[in-house]
């Protein structure tokens, strides 16, 4: 689990890459930063690495997966670990592969190569361990509000249904059909059903991009009450840099179906948009996703600025 | 109740429950003015106070009530057979793509043939009998509610079908819980287009072969030259028609009033 709230929030915290010890191994840490480049090491010394390290804090572990539809290649070479609880998200521009990466969590879609375990259990099939917050709310239209949040549910989850509804503030609307809340509020309706299912793994397919600027931020909030409250793993799949940095402890940036490179976001929580530091990361973050496919050198010259990099 | 209000309900009423009729109404003063002028023979052309008279004897003597009866009978097992078929199918050839490679092209090509040019083999094979009637209505019923079942059922949102994965449904719970909800205000347009064929199709069928109901009660009046029954009869077709069409939007308003597209037809 990663702790909040011990690092100061100015730049040189970016430099300690504080959260490396607590759940990454060093070794780790150097190969996972290495990988993204263009010489990537040798896939037997990473998996032996990955043999030896396995433990029971990486609920997602990514080995060189990749998937294709056809001849399109959508995610190449991805190599990705997520901790239990911890907050992940995806960014990158539209046709980076974040999405397929978020179906291939759900098991929607099966890797075309590699090796994709979940809790150390390669995914096969519907991961019923996850749920999916989708970008449309994707309700019911002919159930009502508590209808929809109870969805699957049998005995006790359903009549906690309820009180999620109260958590995500729409405790007052159970019998209201879907059609008349406003999208925010669909959103939180998707919410709470997604929490329903208590998953170990929730995952957010762009939840925020339709609602508008000030609910979004609401929800942010909202979101990451939620998760502190409940200690699942997110995965947050999202256009927006900003909202990256506010809610994830971790950012991975994918360009082309690669992993570019990963940025740690050691700020309290929560968060101050304002904050230079969180300027800062949003200026590193978007450069990574808007810079031309680089050559190596460029990519380390550009991670001089990344707040990961060790000093 | 504050005045506005008030107002408000009697515009509502107005607007709703008396203009739909006005039309109708006017056709039949128009037509019982016309009867009253003496320009055409009583028996030729009866006044609608004629076609009440009729109406009021076939009530008295039980005559109507039986026709009815049977007709009525015919309609709704016709169309519960027919109906029940075309739905199966439908659902079927919806939810499995090899079903509705195997099945599709034979279905077109039995609809494209007008179930009316059946009758005359119709009563080759089963005669005038019961079921006759039945097996035609029942034919009138299918496609309509075939139809539309597969276009529902095809219809239905992609993404709420994966939502319904992904949240651990079974498949039984996803067709019971998204797929039929999801094409039901497709299958009740069905079901309406349904209704209105087989009124027209009993009419056919106990006009041309029968020796009860309606269709039959106008055709042996027309032996008698009784115009005031023959017209009783279509008043009354016309009268069981908009109660079936009722009916069906009676089911979408109750059904469906979640979809966008059964809301939009003012009731």
């Amino acid at each position: 689990m990663v702790t909040h709230g011990n690092q100061t929030p100015n730049l040189e915290a970016f430099h300690s890459h504080p959260h490396g010890s607590t759940y990454l191994s060093e070794e780790e840490f150097v190969l996972r930063e290495i990988h993204p480049s263009v010489d990537p090491p040798s896939p037997d010394g990473y998996s032996a690495n990955r043999a030896s390290s396995h433990s029971s804090d990486h609920l997602i572990e990514f080995v060189d997966v990749a998937k294709s539809f056809g001849e399109r290649v959508v995610l190449d070479q991805l190599s990705l670990t997520a901790s239990r609880g911890e907050f992940l998200a995806i960014v990158g521009r539209s046709g980076c592969g974040k999405t397929t990466l978020l179906r291939l969590l759900a098991g929607l879609e099966s890797p075309t190569s590699g090796s994709a375990l979940f809790g150390g259990i390669p995914l096969q099939g519907l991961n019923s361990r996850a749920r999916i917050m989708f970008q449309d709310a994707r309700l019911l239209p002919w159930l009502d509000v508590l209808g929809n949040v109870q969805l699957g549910l049998h005995g006790e989850a359903k009549e906690h249904a309820a009180d999620l509804l109260a958590d995500v503030g729409l405790g007052d609307r159970a019998r209201s059909r879907p059609a008349t809340l406003s999208g925010g509020q669909r959103q939180r309706v998707s919410l709470a059903r997604a929490l329903a299912h208590s998953p170990e793994l929730l995952l957010l397919d762009e939840p925020l991009a339709s609602v508008d600027a000030l609910t979004r931020l609401e929800m942010q909030a909202l979101i990451e009450r939620l998760w502190l409250k409940r200690k699942m793993t997110v995965v947050l799949v999202t256009h927006d840099v900003e909202e990256s940095i506010a809610l994830a402890d971790r950012v991975v940036v994918l360009d082309g179906g690669q992993l570019r490179t990963t940025i740690e976001v050691p700020l309290d929580r929560p968060r101050s948009r304002s904050s230079s530091s969180f300027m800062r990361i949003v200026d590193a973050i978007r450069q990574e996703i808007l810079g031309p496919t680089t050559s190596a050198d460029e990519r380390s010259s550009k991670r001089d600025i990344a707040p990961h990099e060790k000093s | 109740m504050p005045r506005t209000d008030a107002v408000q309900r009697s515009r509502r009423f107005r607007r709703e429950t008396v203009l739909p009729w006005l039309l109708p109404v006017a056709v039949l003063l128009v037509w019982q003015m016309v009867a009253m002028t003496g320009l055409f023979q009583r028996k030729t052309f009866p006044a609608p106070t004629d076609v009440i008279q009729a109406f009021v004897k076939l009530v008295m003597n039980g005559e109507l009530a039986s026709h009815l009866t049977i007709s009525f009978q015919r309609a709704s097992i016709g169309f519960l057979v027919g109906g029940g078929i075309g739905f199966f199918l439908g659902i079927v050839n919806g939810i499995s793509n090899r079903a509705f490679t195997v099945f599709d092209t034979s279905i077109q090509m039995v609809r494209s043939i007008p179930h009316l040019a059946l009758i005359p083999l119709v009563i080759l094979w089963l005669g005038v009998g019961e079921t006759a009637k039945v097996f035609l209505v029942a034919a009138g019923a299918l496609f309509p509610i075939y139809l539309n079942t597969l276009h529902g059922v095809r219809g239905v949102d992609q993404g709420l079908l994966e939502m319904g994965r992904v949240y651990g449904l079974t498949r039984w719970q996803i067709f019971q819980q998204i797929v039929l909800p999801g094409a039901l205000p497709s299958i009740l347009v069905g079901v309406r287009y349904a209704l209105g064929i087989v009124w027209m199709t009993l009419i056919v069928a106990e006009t041309i072969a029968a020796t009860s109901g309606i269709g039959y009660m106008a055709m042996s009046a027309r032996e008698f030259m009784r115009t005031d029954v023959v017209m009783l009869s279509i008043v009354l077709y016309a009268c069981l028609g908009k109660l079936a069409d009722s009916s069906a939007r009676w089911m979408e308003r109750r059904w469906t009033s979640w979809s966008p597209t059964a809301t939009r037809l003012p009731t």
